[in-house]
């Protein structure tokens, strides 16, 4: 059977996303630890490359020795992420008067859900984030799917729904902290 | 054709050193395939052979780190191990979508960056296209390997397995035979 050219096409593409973004990252904000994405970005390209020309062995030997030499730097890039999530979260915290009225334009920013996170709570703010997020995933996925002539409603629903889970726990996680310093500050 | 997986997960109560782990990992290996040659069960009986082999491969590595790897062979305080018995492109599928996945957890860090609030949003759906990509490109070069033929049925299912076994934590080592113990499940049905 031929290769799966549409799912190594649209890993490709993620890749070629990766470098272009943590090469102009690493270079606006001097700190080498983005050049991480980068390398991540071409293992990935050059494991396409060999399984496209039938060097599937190659292909698997690289995959396996580089990408264990690359997971082991996992912690240190999830720390650069939240280290700049928290940068940015406190500057959305300053930013922030809790007293003022909510508007539908602070809703594409933190501020507006900080508002609403102190207003009615942050597990029902999550709730509804995750389920505008999860509104947005399913209407991504069913192009996408449809696109690849891949759709599948069980595919479409379990992509939706593992999302889903994903989303509320990471936005839980950053709006919680966010509010408790918004809280501290009044 | 139709794959066999079986495996076993070794908890450690005490600490000891490589040698001694593979050392033990091999006695393991061997009582586990006595009870699967003793059982009666045909299916079970063909299993023993190559846990029998593992019992020898891991006695070979315990007196290689023994002799010739001393200055790895630490005292280790805690440890656990999973003897795993599948064929040829159960096995390379599942190394290459383990490995995948966690490069697509680094690579998704700098995709999603660039979307502010939404970036919970960008980050799970990164995520999620991930791995149901690299399960459909990692079941091809599994099968490719081992010189099998790939169905699109064969496809389907590794991509749907790998994104259901996303919601499986990855701290827990019973995981890692989430994607494979789902994908023979699909591939029957299917």
């Amino acid at each position: 059977m031929d290769p799966p050219y549409g799912a190594i096409l649209f890993l490709a593409v993620l890749s070629i996303f990766a470098v272009v973004i943590s090469m102009r990252q690493a270079r606006r904000k001097r700190d080498k630890t983005h050049y991480i994405g980068a390398a991540v970005g071409f293992l990935m390209l050059s494991v396409f490359t060999l399984a496209l020309l039938n060097q599937a062995l190659l292909a698997f030997i690289i995959l396996v020795v580089g990408g264990l030499a690359f997971i082991a730097t996992l912690p240190r890039a999830m720390a650069l992420q939240k280290r700049e999530m928290d940068e940015q979260l406190a500057k959305a915290v300053e930013e922030t008067d809790l007293s003022e009225p909510l508007r539908l334009r602070d809703f594409l920013k933190w501020k507006g859900w900080l508002k609403l996170a102190y207003k009615w709570g942050v597990w029902k703010t999550a709730s509804i984030y995750s389920i505008l997020g999860a509104t947005i995933i399913a209407g991504v996925s069913y192009t996408v799917l449809s696109a690849f002539n891949m759709m599948n409603v069980w595919l479409a629903v379990g992509y939706t729904a593992s999302a889903t889970i994903i989303i509320f726990i990471l936005f839980h996680r950053q709006i919680s902290k966010a509010l408790e310093k918004t809280k501290q500050n009044l | 054709m139709q794959s066999k997986v079986t495996l076993q997960f070794v908890e450690l109560n005490s600490s000891l050193t490589l040698s001694q782990l593979y050392a033990v990992l091999g006695k393991v290996a061997k009582e586990v395939g006595k009870v699967y040659e003793k059982s009666g069960d045909e299916t079970l009986a063909q299993l023993a052979q190559g846990y029998y082999s593992m019992k020898k491969e891991a006695k070979g590595l315990s007196k290689l780190v023994e002799k010739q790897l001393q200055e790895y062979d630490m005292e280790i305080l805690k440890s656990s191990a999973i003897l795993i018995d599948s064929d040829c492109s159960t096995m390379a599928s599942t190394i290459c979508s383990t490995i995948i996945t966690g490069l697509g957890a680094i690579a998704c860090i700098w995709i999603a960056s660039p979307c502010g609030i939404w970036y919970p949003v960008c980050h799970a759906a990164c995520l999620v296209a991930w791995a149901a990509a690299s399960g459909a490109f990692c079941t091809w070069l599994g099968n490719t390997l081992c010189g099998e033929a790939t169905t699109v049925e064969q496809l389907g299912c590794g991509a749907a397995c790998e994104v259901i076994c996303l919601a499986c934590p990855s701290w827990n080592l019973a995981c890692v035979m989430c994607s494979p113990a789902c994908e023979q499940v699909c591939n029957q049905i299917f």
